[in-house]
């Protein structure tokens, strides 16, 4: 029975023209969306490889340099583009393309690229996850809004009910000829992204990066069937088709439009962003005088001056065997530390306080789930951000020891005259990104998936009870 | 006649339920928005004119302790950085827009402050500004002009979506038509009145929410602004009435009329501009920073290397400033300050062609944003609250040229290796920024506001021709 309900919906679905324009349009908007991402993901990753590769060639040119001087020239991280990022760029425009690992400064990652756009960015991007969170459940909506109401409508609903189909084979029939509808479009966007995929060498392992998107592709299932689900309790519990569609469209412009900016603006007010200045100004103030005012800088330096004078049993500074600047300098790094993690940790923390926010918000709007998960697995949100901000901060940490410590044993008496030998350049490491692995990514994204699965279970619930209790007319 | 539709209307319009509770959560959306406008707007304020502050009183100590070096209270071994000139630090700061609290638009992207000083170059005058919760930025913000743009229609659509068809399949309009009336008057009384309501509701609430953001009219062009800006949000109404108006002389059913508004509101407000969003950047692309950034480091490095022959051959080009041998200010600081300028020289180009880019695109987001009403009255918004590229594009020009002046005093005393007298620090120059004339924003929003009320009167004309064929009969 299920069988045959599913077939005529189905039937009834792609015999409207107005279905067959919509997903059409919606068809070639995914995959004008997806081969334009890929096209973009290739220029980015030839970008990057292109700048790195510069950078190190800039690097080793420096000739004779006092290996201070060096350091404050420091490196540059650029932030790799991940495999699925044709798929969701997630928050790449919104956050920097590279991080600048110099002396004495934990940087924030700059060059945005949403500075070089238009306020049309605002609107919305053509993505494929733009289109799958916007645009597809609208076309669920459309194709099942009717499905109960309409039938009700024309008196059709009786003559169904009166075959005795249980409420649960009903709404699962009417649901499958709708899944059906939405494979024509789904599908081929699938297998064209896939194979995309394949061809992509972004660096990571195929295997986690297919991981990544069969993940990908089962969270937006979800999220599609919890529209559906819903969709299917509406239509079966309201009067008329035209109080459906109008409960339905409602619903997704509480979900689509008005809850996510509702819930940064509320996490902004719990837990508001720090304005600039207030915090670079708290990191200086802890560096000069000390984290939370003990210990302040010029003690500091009184008291290595004290330990290296008594380590190497000295009077002066000037005879020690070991360059002091160097080892102040490095003694200065160790210190400066302690107090961008202690600021740096608490940005994060902050930054997920509002994803926590949003993520409870996301019990109202299944866009706000989908789109974390979404950009979560295509690399693409503040987890990976943060990934990679941690590792080019050891990076840099381990850069500028390295340039501190020459500095120390080879100097002298020299302090900053003190040349290093353009050997010193090529010793220093180059910056290379590993991504987290898949088991992380999951962990991070699990909340939300399972948000996603309770929306999913919920509705297809609702969907059965208020089939079951559904009056004929 | 139109006088007895009118007030037939009106008594109809009084007891809907849900034209009140549609209105009653505009209000709430407006109130909280501008709420949230001016705050935003406040702790802005109050940032630049602490940072500002800051600035000056750092500048005041150094000539404190200039002033009692020269009076032989202090020692200038003690104090070995006052008074050089690459110590003096100044706070360029742009003050929020002037209806800052009617619109975020743009402005959560962009630094409003940084410090003026000899090391500063132009590609570096912003650095370290990014703080702003990514996470934020990528949902939007909830201002007067979001209400005003995104939800504003719906109200509309749920006003008049159904002002024919209804009394159509009430059996009600062909017994109107019966009386001596014309259809063209009946559905004009229909939507003057909730034209009437609805503009009644937004300039209501846009003289509210001025006055209640602590905005006055007295302050330079801010009249005019306001002004500007119900103009804007009118003619948008406006268009959306027609528009429904146009739908309903297509004689469809109430449902279908709905599901059509409704998808015109998509497309304006969804699908255009994000279609046009990525045609924009296809047509004129800026390509990632990352190239820009490691030819910056290239020309750093360079520079750097050649830095004591970029002093010789400055000391050979002004040999007046070179006279002084036994300089106060260390080699280092003033050949640091030649290599900036010349790090600068050979990457003015890269940057300024990053800025035409985008200027580019703007242009064409200008040309093309006449497709969608929505893109319209966002930009114009954006520019009449000073929340708009435009204005952030200025404010950074000004900077650079300020920085430029600031070089023109300071640098010769650097390079000729003098400490700053007094008199110098009174003499230094002091950032402000100068507001664009409201002449210029007007001209550039006027266009949007007639396209909106040429495509409002397009839609008349057809829909009057339209209306020749309505057939009242359900």
């Amino acid at each position: 029975m299920t069988k045959t309900i599913a077939k005529k919906e189905f039937t009834e679905i792609i015999r409207d023209g107005r279905f067959r324009w919509i997903a059409g349009v919606l068809l070639l908007m995914l995959l004008v969306a997806v081969s334009l991402g890929y096209q973009q993901s290739q220029e980015i990753k030839s970008d990057r490889e292109a700048a790195a590769n510069m950078d190190k060639q800039t690097w080793e040119a420096q000739g004779n340099k006092n290996p201070h001087s060096a350091a404050h020239f420091g490196h540059y991280a650029f932030k790799p583009v991940t495999a699925l990022s044709y798929v969701d760029r997630g928050l790449n425009q919104y956050l920097g393309v590279a991080i600048w690992l110099e002396a004495h400064y934990q940087n924030l990652s700059s060059h945005r690229p949403i500075e070089d756009k238009t306020a049309l960015q605002r609107f919305g991007e053509l993505t494929v996850a733009w289109t799958l969170q916007y645009l597809m459940p609208l076309l669920i909506i459309l194709l099942a809004f009717a499905s109960f109401a309409g039938e009700r409508e024309r008196g059709t609903l009786r003559q169904i009910v009166s075959l005795g189909v249980p409420g649960r084979k009903l709404a699962f029939g009417k649901a499958l000829g709708v899944v059906a509808a939405l494979a024509l479009v789904l599908i081929p966007a699938t297998l064209i992204a896939a194979v995309l995929l394949a061809g992509l060498k972004t660096g990571e392992s195929f295997s986690e990066a297919a991981l990544r998107f069969i993940t990908l592709a089962g969270s937006y299932l979800l999220y599609f069937a919890a529209i559906l689900g819903l969709s299917l309790a509406v239509s079966a519990k309201v009067k008329s088709s035209r109080v459906a569609l109008l409960t339905l469209i409602g619903f997704w412009i509480i979900s689509s439009l008005l809850a996510p900016r509702l819930a940064s603006d509320l996490a902004e007010r719990l837990y508001p962003s720090p304005v600039v200045s207030e915090f670079w100004e708290a990191i200086s103030k802890d560096i000069r005088e000390g984290i939370d005012g003990h210990n302040p800088s010029d003690e500091r330096r009184k008291q290595l001056e004290a330990k290296l004078l008594a380590q190497y049993n000295v009077k002066e500074l000037k005879d020690l065997p070991v360059n002091f600047a160097g080892i102040a300098l490095q003694e200065g790094e160790e210190y400066g530390n302690q107090v961008f993690d202690k600021h740096y940790s608490r940005l994060w923390a902050l930054y997920e306080k509002q994803a926590g926010v949003q993520q409870l918000a996301s019990t109202v709007s299944p866009l706000l789930a989908v789109r974390h998960v979404s950009m979560g697995l295509a690399g693409t949100d503040l987890h990976q951000h943060r990934h990679f901000a941690e590792q080019a901060e050891a990076h840099r940490r381990k850069i500028v020891k390295l340039l501190n410590d020459d500095m120390a044993q080879n100097a002298g008496n020299q302090d900053y005259d003190y040349l290093a030998d353009p050997a010193l350049w090529s010793k220093v490491p180059q910056f290379k990104y590993s991504p987290p692995s898949f088991a992380l990514v999951f962990r991070h994204q699990f909340g939300n998936l399972l948000i996603l699965g309770m929306w999913c279970a919920a509705t297809a619930f609702a969907a059965v009870a208020a089939v079951g209790k559904m009056k004929v007319d | 006649m139109l006088k007895h539709i009118l007030k037939h209307d009106c008594r109809l319009l009084v007891v809907d339920k849900v034209l009140w509770l549609a209105s009653l959560l505009i209000v709430l959306c407006v109130g909280y928005a501008v709420y949230n406008g001016a705050t935003r707007a406040e702790r802005w304020r109050e940032d630049v004119s602490q940072q500002f502050a800051k600035a000056q009183e750092a500048l005041l100590k150094q000539k404190t302790i200039v002033e009692e070096i020269l009076a032989g209270k202090k020692s200038a071994d003690e104090h070995p950085r006052e008074g050089f000139p690459q110590s003096a630090q100044h706070a360029a700061t742009l003050p929020p827009g002037p209806l800052a609290a009617f619109s975020i638009g743009q402005t959560d992207l962009y630094p409003y402050a940084t410090s003026i000083s000899l090391w500063k170059r132009d590609d570096n005058l912003f650095a370290k500004y990014q703080v702003e919760s990514p996470l934020s930025l990528l949902a939007g913000r909830f201002d007067f002009a979001f209400v005003i743009v995104y939800l504003l229609p719906l109200l509309i659509i749920a006003l008049s979506y159904n002002l024919l068809s209804s009394e159509k399949e009430n059996g009600t309009l062909v017994l109107a038509l019966s009386q001596p009336l014309r259809l063209r008057t009946l559905i004009t009384g229909k939507v003057l009145m909730r034209l009437a309501f609805v503009l009644g509701l937004v300039v209501l609430l846009c003289v509210a929410g001025f006055f209640a953001s602590g905005m006055r009219f007295n302050a330079p062009g801010m009249l005019g602004r306001f002004c500007l800006w119900v103009m804007v949000g009118a003619a948008y109404a406006l268009f959306w009435f027609m528009l429904a108006a146009g739908v309903n002389t297509l004689g469809r059913g109430s449902e279908t009329n709905a599901t059509v508004l409704t998808c015109f509101w998509l497309a304006f407000v969804l699908i255009i501009p994000a279609i046009l969003n990525l045609a924009v950047s296809a047509a004129s692309p800026v390509p990632s920073r990352m190239q820009y950034v490691s030819s910056l480091r290239a020309a750093e490095n360079t520079a750097t290397q050649i830095g004591n022959k970029l002093l010789a051959s400055y000391y050979s080009d002004h040999p007046e400033l070179s006279a002084n041998g036994a300089a106060a200010i260390p080699e280092w600081a003033r050949k640091y300050y030649l290599v900036q300028r010349e790090i600068e020289d050979k990457t003015t180009s890269i940057l300024t062609d990053y800025e035409a880019r985008l200027d580019r695109q703007q242009a064409l987001v200008q040309k093309f944003r006449f497709l969608s009403p929505a893109i319209i009255a966002q930009e114009a918004f954006n520019e009449i609250a000073g929340a708009g590229l435009m204005r952030q594009r200025r404010f950074v020009l000004q900077t650079r040229e300020f920085l430029g002046s600031w070089q023109a005093m300071l640098s010769p005393k650097l390079l000729a290796g003098a400490r700053l007298q007094p008199a110098d620090f009174d003499a230094l120059p002091r950032f402000a920024f100068a507001e664009e004339p409201l002449a210029n924003v007007a001209n550039r929003v006027w266009v949007g506001v007639l396209a909106l009320l040429l495509l409002t009167a397009a839609l008349f004309g057809w829909s009057i021709s339209a209306l020749r064929r309505y057939s009242p009969a359900s």
